[in-house]
Formats: C-alpha cells, structure tokens, sequence
C-alpha cells in the first residue's frame, strides 16, 4: 500500500475509534445486565437500609442541605393541563413524536448503510456503488428538513400542551437539551458536505476525506438519538432521582437509566431495517414506473440491495427487542407482566401479524428474485417447503395464550387455556417460531446466492453436507428447548430458553456464512443475473414491507409510551390529565392508522421531489 | 455412504456444541438446564 | 399516474386490513381507569366496609390480581395467607421480624424479599429475592389505612379473625394533604376558631395562656376593626413594641391565616377581637 494511503487509513482507523468509543465505555463499564438495580431490589434494599441505619440517614440528610436544591416532581391538576379549542393534546403530541420518529429513523439509518456501500465501492472499484450510495444520501436529504419540522412540531405540541411535564424534564435534562440542539450543527454540517461534496471528494486521498466526514454523520446522529433516547427512557424508567423526583445532580445517572441501553440497541437496529425497506420501497416505486431496460435493471438492483441491508438488519432484531422486554421485566415486574401477560398481551398479537407479514413478504421477494438467474430453476422445489415451514411458524406466533370464550365454552374446556395449544401463546413457543422464522429466511437468502453459481471447490459436496448438519443440529436443539421449556417447566423459568434458542441461530448464520463464503471462492458464475428480470408483483412485496414496517414501528411506539399508562414519569410523576386513561387497542390502531397515511403521503411527496430535481428542462 | 458417515459427524458435532451453549447460556442465568431452581 | 394510483392503493388496502384486525379481529380490552385519590371516611366505617374496601383495593388500585392471579402463575394465591402465615413465620428461610399473622401480610407487601414462597422468587436468585415491589411507594403508592383495609380483606377471606383495626381520623390520601388547608366546615364561635387556628399557642385569647406574642383579652380597647384585619392578614405590618418575653420580632407570626379560614370565620374574629375590651 502506498504510504500516503496508509496514513489515510490509520488516520480513519483512529477516528473511528474516537468516535465509537464512548459507545464501547457504555456499553462495557456499566451494561444494563450487571448495573443499575432493578426497582424490586432498590426498594428492598432500601427498606433493608431504612431498618438498620438511623444515624446513616442523619447524615444523608445533612448531605442534602449541603446541595443545591432541585424541585420535586410537581402534583399536578386536571386543570394544570392547558386546552386548545379543537386539539386533543394527547392525539396532537402522539402524531407528532410518531412522524418525528419515522423519519428520524429513516434519516438516521440512511447514513448508515451509504458510508457501508462507499466503502464497499471503494474496496471493489465497483462505480455502481458509489453511484447507488449517493443516491440513497439524496433522498434522506429532504427527509432531514421533515425531521426538523416535526421535531419542531413535537416541541412546541409539548410547551402547548404538557408545559409543567417539559419544565420538569427540563430541570433535569437542561445540559443534555442543549447539548442535543447544538449538536445540530455538527449534523446538518457533516450530511451537507458529505452529500454537495460527494462528487468533488471523489477520487484519491479525498475519497478518504469523504469518507470520514460520513463516518462523523453517524456519530452525531447516533449520539443525537441516544440523548433523545435518556429522555424517554427516564419517563419509563427514571433513575438519578428520588422517590419525589427530586434530581440528584448526577447527569450520566439520569441519562444511563435502566432501559437506557436496551432501547439504543434496538432503535440503532430497528433503524438500519426500516432505512432499508422504505429505500426499498422508493426503488420499487422507481422499477414500477421505469421507462427503458437500464433504469428497471439500476432500480431492480437497488431495490435487491435495499431489501438485503433491511432482511440483514431484521434478523438480529427480535434479540434486541427481547433484551428490552427482559429489562422491562428486571426494572419493574409490574410494568412486565401489563406489557406481556395485562391490558397490552393483545397487542403482541397483532405484531405477530405484521412479523408474519414482514418475514413472508421479504421471503416471497428472494424467492421472486430467484427468476433474475436461470441457475436458479434447480433449486425452486425446495421453496415450496421453506414457505411451508414459515406459514406453520407464523400460525405459531399467531396463537394467542388466553381463549376468547364464552361461559359455557370456558367450562367444557375447564379454563381459559387450551392443554395442547395453549403453551404455543407463551414465550418458549414464540421464540422458537420466530428462530425458525429466522433461520429458514437465511435458508432462502442461502439458495438466492448460489443461484447463479456452481461451486469449484472439491469438498463443495462435503460442504452442503456441513451446512445441512448444523442446520438440523439447530433446528433440532431449538425445538427441544421450545418443547421442554413450554410443556414441562414452572412459569417463572420458561423465558430463559429464549437466550440458547438465540444464540443457537446466530450460530447457524456465523458458521454457514463462513463456509458459504469459502465454499464459493472461485466459483463459477453459470447463469449471470439478469437484473430488471423480476415480475411486477415482487416490487409490491417491497411495499408491503415499507409499510408493515412502518404499521410495526407505530405500534410498538405507542406500547413503549403506553405502558407507563397514568404516569408522565413512571412512578415519580403522575399524569393528571383528562386523556391520561389507557385506550382501547382498537382506539390506537386507528390512531397509528392515520399516522401512516400521513407518512406514507410525505414520502411519497419526497420520492416525487427526487423524480423531478433530476429532470431536464 | 461417505455422505452419510460425513453428514452423521458434523450433526452429532453440532448437537454436542448446542447441548454445551444450553448448559452454558443457562447457567450464566443462574439456572440449570434440567430440573431447575 | 397509473404506477402511483396503484401503489396508493396497495398502500393504502394494507393499513386498512390492520386497522380493521386491530380494531375487530381482537378482543377490545377496555383498561382500567387511572386511580383516583380516594377520600376516606374512615371515622364512620363499618368494619364490613372497610373489609368491602380491601377488596375493591386488592382487585382494583393495588393491582394485586395483576400477578397473585391463578392464571399467569407468577405469585402465590392469597386466598388462604391469613392461616398460611404462621407456618411461614416458622420456615428457615424467614427473613422479616414479623410475630403475628397481619403483621407477616403487612411486612409481606412493604419488604416482600422477607420471605419468599419456594418457586417464585426471581429467577435466579434461589427463591431469596422476591420479584414484588413495596406496594406503599413507586407505582402503587398504597398508604396505611389502605394497606390495613387489604390486610383485612385477606383476614376474612382466609376465613380467619379479623385483627386490623380500623386506623382513625388517618389522612385520605398523599395528594389530600394539600387540600386540607382549607377546613371542611366552618367555626360557629369565635372560641373553635383560635383553637382550631392554634393563636392560643403565642396569644393571650379567649381563654388561652400563650405569652410569646402580645395579650390579646383586651385589643378592642387599644385597635380598631382595620388594625385588627391588617394584623391578622399581613403580621408584619405593624409590629407591636412590646412582647411578654422582651421586644416584638418580625417574621415570626404566621403569614398564612388567609388560607385557613372562611372570610365569615374572619369577620367572627375580628369582630370578637374588637370586642374585647
């Protein structure tokens, strides 16, 4: 290598290392597993202390007096809240943080995956690349600005509405508010140059330029969202305060909270999964309305890698998400048991069914996809199975636990549960649809790589052997946790297969990736893919996939915020409001409903600025 | 039959490999696989 | 125009099948409303109604029946912990300082890690640490009569003796405390006015001995009706010279009796005190 190239490169090693590592200290240092203490075992404790130490207390309070003063969180009246003739505050602030998020997700994941498709342009030579990556960064452009409406939407609705909640909020995360608005500034600076000077740091040492600066994009962004992330989180579960709210001055107690770090896995994730569908969906879009061969083939192209990056993301998510439940579960029994087995189990059904859907369409577009190549022929009799295996194991996710029945009905059966079924509406059962749901979705990203190819390697026999080994070994292990945990264990314990259950797919997909790779070194390119040669129907799979995201996203956001029910800070700061009742599920669906269409509508109005802006006069 | 003995290897591998993460992962919860507390 | 209707539509076909799944292809959970602050009148309670109390607490603010359900199997049935508690009170495993039965259900639900029954303990702590928060703070936030009425219910359900006692003239509620500063019903004499004030604490008044502050049994002599509104209203105002224990101090009387009483319980007492001569 060049020496100049090496600096380059040791210089953006460095960096990267500057950046990521508060995120590494956070995570290492304190993870939420070994830290913060779980409610339960704070209060015990403390009852513990209260019992024993008298003296102890005489000099907590002394300490006290010695600090400034922070106020306790207020007790507030139905008639602190203010009214605005034909707003409901509640609906106003609920749409508004939705589309907010939307599209900050999207603004977010987009920088993401573009700086990894560079790189990848820069390693390959590959000048598609380059090309595909800036026109991702364009679209995201338009959606920055939306972003900043709705943020600006949300504030105000906030000030307007819920004036004594954000003086609280703001007494405590004054610092952070600030830091977060300035922080801007870096943002706006950093994806305004990385996107006007794409084309001028193209080549040589400014391609490294170039590159640094979107590697900088994604540090500000990531850490704009994880202070965004301290906020909600210390209104689920607020730590750094005591009993009456009062803030005990430690900023980093505040904003590390105990679902602090759960909900930046899953949000940094979730992201990167719903940047790519809603790219998706904005290539099949394009694909649908192409008028020559070459812009079907660009479209059909982008659509495939965008529906790659968001399956890529998709499949560790539902870990990520388990792992917040889990500590939703440590913080507060309480909210845990509301969330999954009280007033909102419903719900998780109703995310099944857009998990099913996700899982399905994503499935339906590879399988579509295979038609691209003409090697692909010897493989289409296993599809049939794999959709099988799928169906089956939604039907499974799908089941509920409870029996909606009626008196006579409850007797016959002699409880509200089933002998047989039952168990599939519990977590052991769940978690081994959706490992299944997940290992069998590789299985047909599997088959779509080796479509066009035919291996040269002389143990590639002994290799397929390989590969279907672990994957019965895993399927086999997953199943038999699934049966035992869910038929013969005690309630409290079952959840616990969930983790071997995990790491037994992410086993598969680590060791099959390993062999395939080096499996099909070499390998022969039979039957070359014919991009633009997918039917119509597959780019409407990608449009399901967009907006059942989207549905998804709406949903999960309004049980995250609903779950601290009558509170605006759980169990610290009560909300008093005339709209602080929990609603139907119906009532919200019907809200996230309208959420989606007004989403749906902006990008779509966003998809069409991009069509325009490259049109000639 | 090489394909077999082959296949036969590798699963019973993956299954030792699966049954020693179970062990593993559980304990590290502070649980046993079977017949827990 | 044709690819952009047809998008719109697949669109929009997809939310709506959500929406109606979600709004008829699942039960309609109705959830509870937020808790109200109740007021208790605990001073005319029947110990069948503070019984009848416990249970609307236990099945309703409490969330109790969130997990001691027979349903979701994460805690103990309470149906017979009355009777139960002896036995617990004698396990090895007992950790908590309680003698008797209501004292092991109170101890139960304020330090619930004092004891924890064999197999619901959180997970892996071996059934020492309980998974159940202290049901007086946090997120239930049950004061005392409150917790004492569940105990009661459970007593009785158990079949066992009632042995809590119906607490007193005990506040209504934590959010209550605010509103008591203005009483309920107001003095009919001038006399239940200064006791209920507290002014025979400092003054010489109707009746009372109190000599930090100047001996009020003959201020209608000495001040006019204004005086007399403006000293009770503003104490600062105008300060007397002398006090029995040496020269009067700003800031020491009281600046709130303007909240505490109704302007006719004012009007009462400053007449009285103008009378009094």
């Amino acid at each position: 290598m060049k020496f100049s190239k090496k600096i380059t490169l040791t210089f953006f090693i460095i960096l990267f290392l500057v950046l990521a590592s508060p995120i590494i200290l956070n995570i290492t240092s304190k993870s939420s597993v070994f830290s913060l203490q779980p409610l339960s075992i704070v209060l015990a404790e403390e009852v513990k202390q209260d019992a024993a130490a008298a003296p102890a207390e005489e000099t907590a309070v002394k300490e006290d007096k010695a600090k400034p003063a922070y106020p306790p969180a207020p007790k507030l009246k139905e008639s602190d809240y203010p009214k605005v003739k034909g707003f409901n505050g509640r609906i106003v602030i609920w749409l508004a943080a939705q589309l907010h998020l939307w599209f900050a997700a999207f603004v977010l994941a987009v920088p993401i995956f573009v700086l990894i498709i560079e790189g990848i342009g820069v390693a390959t030579k590959d000048e598609r690349y380059d090309k595909m990556a800036y026109e991702f960064i364009k679209i995201s452009l338009t959606a920055y600005s939306i972003t900043a409406v709705f943020g600006g939407l949300l504030a105000f609705s906030l000030i307007v509405f819920y004036p004594d909640f954000l003086k609280y909020m703001a007494n405590i995360f004054g610092s952070t508010m600030l830091a977060y608005a300035f922080l801007f500034f870096a943002e706006s600076a950093s994806l305004y140059i990385y996107y006007y000077g794409w084309n001028w740091l193209k080549h040589g040492f400014k391609k490294w330029v170039h590159l640094t600066i979107g590697l900088i994009l994604n540090a500000v962004g990531t850490t704009l969202m994880f202070l965004a992330n301290a906020w909600v989180t210390f209104m689920m579960s607020p730590g750094g305060v005591d009993a009456a709210g009062v803030f005990q001055g430690n900023d980093w107690a505040v904003i590390h909270n105990f679902l602090w770090n759960p909900i930046n896995l899953h949000r940094f994730v979730a992201n990167v999964a719903y940047g790519g569908s809603v790219v998706g969906a904005y290539a099949a879009y394009r694909f649908l309305s192409a008028q020559t061969r070459d812009e079907k083939a660009h479209y059909d192209w982008m659509g495939y890698t965008a529906n790659f990056i968001a399956i890529a993301a998709l499949l560790p998510l539902p870990f990520a998400g388990y792992w917040l439940t889990a500590e939703i579960y440590a913080y507060s029994q309480q909210m845990g048991i509301t969330l999954m087995g009280g007033v909102f189990a419903w719900l998780f059904i109703i995310q099944a069914v857009l998990i099913g859907a996700l899982f399905l369409s994503a499935n339906y577009y590879l399988w579509c996809g295979m038609g691209r190549s003409e090697g692909a022929v010897r493989y289409n009799k296993y599809i049939k199975y794999i959709a099988f295996v799928i169906i089956a194991c939604f039907l499974v996710w799908f089941t509920p636990h409870t029996l909606v029945m009626t008196q006579a009905e409850l007797k016959a059966l002699g409880g509200p549960y089933h002998k047989y079924l039952g168990p599939l509406g519990i977590m052991p059962a769940k978690n081994t649809a959706v490992n299944i749901m997940i290992l069998f979705t590789f299985l047909s990203f599997l088959l779509y790589r080796r479509a066009n190819k035919v291996a040269t390697v002389s143990w590639a026999k002994y290799g397929n052997i390989a590969q279907t080994a672990i994957f019965a070994g895993a399927i086999i292990n997953i199943v038999f946790l699934g049966v035992y945990y869910g038929y013969f264990t005690n309630t409290v314990l079952k959840v616990g297969s969930s983790v071997p259950q995990v790491a037994s797919t992410l086993s598969v997909i680590i060791f099959c990736i390993i062999i395939d790779v080096l499996m099909f070194k070499g390998a022969k390119d039979v039957a070359p893919l014919k991009w633009g040669n997918v039917p119509d129907r597959s780019q409407y799979a990608l449009f399901l996939l967009a907006v059942s995201f989207t549905w998804l996203m709406g949903l999960m956001g309004y049980i995250r915020s609903g779950i601290r029910q009558h509170w605006h800070v759980y169990a610290i700061m009560r909300d008093n409001s005339a709209d602080a009742f929990t609603p139907t599920i119906g009532y919200s669906a019907q809200i996230v409903s309208i959420g989606v269409i007004i989403f749906m509508a902006i990008v779509i109005f966003i998809f069409w600025l991009n069509q325009i802006s490259s049109k000639k006069a | 039959m090489k394909s077999i003995i082959v296949f036969t290897v590798f699963l019973a591998v993956s299954l030792i490999y699966f049954l020693l993460l179970d062990v593993g992962l559980m304990k590290m919860q502070g649980l046993s696989l079977f017949f827990h507390r | 125009m044709r690819t952009f209707l047809k998008v719109v539509g697949f669109s929009f076909c997809v939310i709506l099948f959500y929406a109606l799944y979600a709004s008829y292809g699942i039960p309609q959970v109705k959830p509870e409303a937020p808790p109200v602050e109740e007021k208790l009148n605990l001073g005319s309670m029947t110990m069948d109604q503070f019984i009848a109390l416990g249970d609307k607490i236990f099945n309703g603010k409490g969330t109790c029946t969130l997990c001691h359900n027979p349903v979701g199997g994460r805690a103990p049935i309470l149906d017979s912990v009355a009777s139960m508690a002896m036995e617990h009170l004698k396990d090895p495993r007992y950790k908590g300082k309680a003698k008797t039965s209501e004292e092991y259900i109170k101890e139960s639900m304020v330090i619930p890690s004092a004891f924890v029954v064999a197999g619901f303990g959180v997970k892996g702590t071996n059934d020492t640490e309980s998974p159940m928060p202290n049901v007086t703070t946090g997120a239930i936030g049950l004061n005392e009569a409150e917790v004492d009425a569940v105990i009661a219910y459970l007593q009785k359900k158990a079949g066992q003796e009632v042995t809590v006692k119906i607490p007193t003239g005990a506040p209504a509620g934590k959010d209550e405390k605010a509103a008591e500063t203005a009483p309920a019903s107001p003095a009919k004499k001038p006399e239940e006015l200064v006791a209920k004030l507290g002014c025979g604490v400092c003054h010489k008044i109707a009746g009372q001995p109190g000599v930090l502050g100047p001996d009020l049994t003959k201020i209608g002599a000495a001040r006019k009706e204004d005086y007399i509104r403006r000293a009770v209203l503003d104490p600062d105002a105008d300060i007397a010279k002398q006090c029995p224990t040496g020269p009067c101090l700003p800031g020491v009387m009281p600046k709130d009796y303007k909240d505490k009483m109704t302007a006719g319980e004012f009007e009462m007492l400053v007449k009285f005190m103008a009378n009094s001569k």
